[in-house]
């Protein structure tokens, strides 16, 4: 009866465990994040888009953007230069293998943690964002691709890691894989959006 | 029984639990540590790559695989970014529930004032490279000196920046690298980043350069430089 009680007892101690482990793995985010209280509806940054030199990669960015503001979260993205918390420019660099960057800063300070697992390190602290692309890898793309690309840089301008866990890279279709493997935002990304900008009308999901 | 065989396998569990979590809640990686650099800043890249989602397509996606050894590194140079042209698109036409909020949002939240940082280019780092045996791709020569770019290294104002995963390479190392080359200015770089990257211990084992960021490489973790290259040479 004792050894019972005990390997029952052992047995719930190890859900227990299992449990808050699995509770706490959410997702990588950059440290911080923008201006935001739960009570918003709408969360609006301006963006302004210096690549028009480019034709292509202009437009993919803007369809970017309505990409993002189209997924069921607070993210509203819009272009506005005077009010630009954002800013897209393009590089044309022979010699590399990326085909995009993001730093984010707040005040002259740059975030440069982009390993959290579960939103860490302060919040509320974003000032600005700069998207570079690269327009000698990029040409070569279907406008679908780049715009993908542009996607993923944007989902790291708002605080998005790339897709993985503390124990690994994540099963999860997510546009912020790389090497990116999809066009548009997933499941997984709008629910960590929902997670780092919480409102009550686009609460996280299914992450997958 | 002892209230002490119940609570002991919990209190047990509640403490690895704990831990667990709490290790969880700080988890960073190399990848975003920061250093002791105090007199300068050091900033991060973190970039994206199209390529590759398979040891094949690493494989085959490169134009020379090579046994190498660093033997210079040059001074850091910036690619300049473009300069701005800007465009401005209408308001996006949204769909969905969101469409409805926005329309009844009394004023939106304000951003920070803006402020909006403009990059002026990408920091980049041509070291020289010796090579020592040729695994795959032809026109390329043991012995024979390449040019490699990479992205990082030091900026004008003595600022640091570096490729999140992908660390400068390091004069006297050993490396096996899957190289591209610019056809604009004749330059090698590694193809997907550090993803054509796989450093060479002393023992002859090799190690990808960013196994948590792509799994694929991580296979290879530990496995000997006659083992990569049977993997290299056996992709058609």
């Amino acid at each position: 009866m004792r050894r019972r009680i005990c390997v029952l007892t052992a047995c719930s101690a190890v859900l227990l465990t299992l449990l808050v482990c699995a509770g706490s793995v959410s997702a990588t985010y950059w440290s911080g994040s923008w201006l935001w209280s739960p009570a918003s509806s709408v969360l609006l940054l301006h963006y302004v888009n210096n690549a028009g030199a480019d034709g292509k990669l202009a437009n993919a960015a803007d369809r970017a953007a309505v990409d993002w503001s189209n997924t069921p979260t607070v993210v509203d993205l819009q272009s506005s230069p005077p009010d630009a918390v954002i800013s897209i420019g393009l590089t044309y660099n022979s010699t590399v293998s990326w085909d995009g960057y993001t730093h984010i800063y707040a005040g002259s300070t740059e975030i440069f943690n982009h390993s959290c697992i579960n939103p860490c390190g302060g919040s509320n602290n974003y000032t600005s964002a700069t998207i570079t692309l690269n327009q000698y890898r990029m040409d070569g793309y279907t406008d679908l691709v780049v715009e993908a690309v542009a996607e993923h840089e944007f989902g790291h301008s708002l605080g998005l890691g790339h897709a993985k866990h503390a124990n690994g890279r994540t099963t999860c279709s997510s546009i912020m894989y790389t090497p990116v493997n999809v066009t548009r935002p997933q499941a997984y990304d709008d629910s960590n959006l929902n997670t780092l900008y919480p409102n009550s009308s686009y609460s996280p999901t299914s992450p997958c | 029984m002892k209230p002490t065989r119940v609570l002991g396998p919990l209190a047990a569990a509640t403490v690895i639990a704990v831990g667990v979590f709490a290790l969880q809640r700080t988890y960073t990686t190399p990848r975003g540590a920061y250093g002791t650099n105090t007199s300068h800043q050091l900033s991060w890249y973190d970039a994206t790559y199209f390529c590759c989602t398979s040891f094949t397509g690493l494989t085959k996606g490169a134009k020379v695989v090579v046994v190498s050894r660093v033997t210079k590194a040059l001074p850091s140079y910036v690619v300049p970014n473009d300069p701005p042209v800007v465009v401005t698109a209408p308001p996006p036409h949204l769909t969905g529930p969101k469409a409805t909020m926005i329309a009844s949002a009394p004023t939106p939240l304000p951003n920070a004032t803006p402020a909006v940082h403009v990059d002026d280019g990408t920091v980049m780092t041509d070291f020289t490279i010796e090579v020592l045996a040729v695994l795959r791709g032809t026109g390329i020569q043991p012995g024979q000196q390449l040019t490699v770019a990479q992205t990082g290294g030091t900026d004008g104002q003595g600022n640091q920046v570096l490729m999140q995963g992908d660390p400068l390479l390091r004069v006297g190392d050993q490396e096996i690298l899957f190289l591209q080359q610019s056809p604009v200015n004749g330059k090698y770089y590694t193809l997907g980043g550090p993803q054509g990257r796989f450093a060479v211990s002393a023992a002859g084992t090799v190690q990808p350069k960013d196994p948590e960021e792509f799994a694929y490489t991580a296979a290879y973790s530990g496995k000997t430089v006659q083992d990569l290259t049977a993997a290299i040479q056996a992709i058609n």
